[in-house]
């Protein structure tokens, strides 16, 4: 990101000139207090959000240089925890979980399997298929969790993923994540949570007002002049 | 189907179907209207009406001259078919409806002879008027040509007064699909977002709602094409007396009607989804 801004035509400068620089394979945590377009940077990462000023690039390509088709493409490739989960509703979370694979055009046996497996994994094998209406907060997010990573995504965005879940399971979760990026997967978590800020040392971007404002110590592999991949 | 639970949509199919009760009842009152001008259209083709004035002088008993002269030249003339003298009450009744007064009862009528054309053959009419004339001086020959322009002109503007109903529907159905699907996307910019982030494409999330499109159009557009249809079998019963002239002509334009329905409210929406898909990054 370079110089990034976004504004929304009722509210300008909700994220103002942001420049950074995720390699491939980190792992970064996005904090702030409320309001201060945490959920926005994350959107402009998932090609949510067009930018109003400055360039972005995925994978090493200017997104506004991409066809639509090959935006599509970038997403796929992304996995994204809603930080109010996005289940859809009249579906199982089977079938919620299992959306990005179908969607992929995966459906074979292996697939349903491993389905199976990462429910069990998260917690909710029991509740294949359950609505999401018929679930805790906890156990939505969880299942919004499954189905960011089902499709073993090169980029995991997840907004408050322990927002709703106790100490224990939100440690398991970011366990998961860790898990995820020893195997190659870029992980950005947005977050309030100041334990889990002191529990993992990962570098951390600190968001006041759209700006960033302070690099935890741990900041080395996000550098501000840095352009790069993300 | 990923996309459910919109009222509005579901409206859909019961929307469609009233447009397509009334495009049907249209388009099928203009096919009735077109085949009765058709028809009057053949029967005026099919007939020569002779006007022979009466010879002075004859009593009514006798046999006027001229008549028998023109006869035969009409028996041996190609290209005609039955002949037949009208009498005298049909001469009158027939006069007075075309003059609309009664005419007095010493004022010699002239005699007037129907003449059927031949199915096959070519007739040349003038020349045919030349010689009759020729036979029974100031006789005259009517081959309809006023009576069918009439016709002919009535036909068309049955037509374009048709055509017009017609398009007038199809804009109303391609405005109403629009607007409704174009809600609906409005309505399911969540779960659309989900989709983007899961990696779907604009044709994937297109076909979803051309997919519901289609369903609620072929479902809505055939039960209301068949309640047009039974509306208009009020008008015109005679397709049941006459189902095999009267179907055959019915089907085509039925199926044209459902078919532009269906295609109307599906290009309008996928024109319209695709609009608002691609105003989302
Ligand atoms: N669609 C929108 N239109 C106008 N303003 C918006 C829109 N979306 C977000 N905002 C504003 O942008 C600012 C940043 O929002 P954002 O959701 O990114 O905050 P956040 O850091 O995620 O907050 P939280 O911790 O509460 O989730 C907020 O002030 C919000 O009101
Ligand atoms: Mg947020």
């Amino acid at each position: 990101m370079d110089q990034v801004s976004v504004d929304y035509p009722s509210r300008p400068g909700i994220i103002r000139n942001v420049s950074l620089h995720l390699p491939a394979g980190s792992f970064c945590f996005v904090t702030g207090p409320s309001g201060a377009g945490k959920t926005t940077l994350l959107k402009l990462m998932f090609l949510g959000l067009r930018p109003t000023a400055g360039t972005l690039q995925v994978f090493g390509r200017d997104v506004a240089s991409l066809s639509r088709d090959q935006r599509a493409y970038v997403r796929s490739r992304l996995g994204v925890v809603f930080q109010d989960f996005r289940l859809i509703e009249h579906m199982s979370i089977y079938d919620n979980v299992a959306l990005p694979l179908r969607l992929a055009g995966k459906d074979s046996q292996g697939d349903r399997d491993y389905v199976r497996e990462l429910l069990d994994w998260v917690g909710l094998g029991d509740h294949a298929q359950a609505k999401p209406e018929e679930l805790s907060g906890g156990q939505k997010q969880r299942a919004a969790i499954a189905r960011a990573v089902i499709n073993r995504p090169a980029v995991l965005l997840a907004d408050e993923p322990t927002g709703n879940v106790d100490d224990g399971i939100g440690l398991k979760l970011l366990r998961l994540f860790e898990e995820l990026n020893k195997l190659g997967t870029t992980v950005v978590v947005a977050t309030h949570s100041e334990s889990l800020l002191q529990r993992f040392e990962y570098p951390t971007l600190r968001l006041k007002q759209g700006q960033l404002v302070d690099r935890a110590p741990a900041a080395g592999a996000v550098a501000e002049q840095e352009r790069g991949a993300l | 189907m990923v996309f459910r639970g919109q009222s509005a949509a579901l409206m859909l199919p019961v929307i469609l179907g009233l447009m397509a009760v009334l495009a049907t009842f249209f388009a099928l009152q203009t096919t009735q209207k077109v085949f009765e001008l058709q028809e009057s259209i053949g029967l005026a083709n099919s007939e020569l009406t002779v006007f022979v004035p009466s010879t002075p002088g004859l009593t009514p008993s006798d046999t006027d001259p001229a008549v028998k002269r023109a006869l035969d030249l009409l028996h041996n003339s190609a290209g005609l078919g039955r002949i037949e003298v009208l009498s005298r009450e049909a001469t009158r009744a027939l006069i007075e409806g075309t003059l609309g007064s009664a005419i007095q009862p010493h004022v010699p009528l002239p005699s007037i002879l129907s003449v059927k054309r031949a199915r096959r053959g070519d007739l040349d009419v003038a020349a045919l008027g030349v010689a009759l004339d020729r036979a029974a001086p100031g006789s005259l020959l009517d081959d309809n040509a006023a009576l069918r322009t009439n016709l002919q002109a009535a036909r068309a503007a049955e037509m374009a007064k048709g055509a017009a109903l017609l398009v007038t529907v199809l804009i109303v159905v391609s405005i109403t699909a629009a607007l409704v699907i174009g809600q609906s996307v409005e309505m399911q910019g969540e779960v659309i977002d989900v989709l983007y982030v899961a990696g779907a494409s604009d044709r994937v999330i297109l076909s979803q709602f051309v997919g519901f499109t289609l369903r609620s159009a072929l479902l809505g557009v055939a039960v209301g094409a068949l309640g047009g249809w039974t509306l208009q079998l009020a008008y015109w019963p005679r397709v049941l007396s006459e189902p095999n002239t009267l179907l055959p002509l019915q089907a085509p334009v039925m199926l044209v009607v459902i078919l532009l329905l269906v295609l109307a409210s599906v290009g309008s929406a996928r024109w319209n989804v695709l609009r608002k898909l691609k105003r989302t990054f």
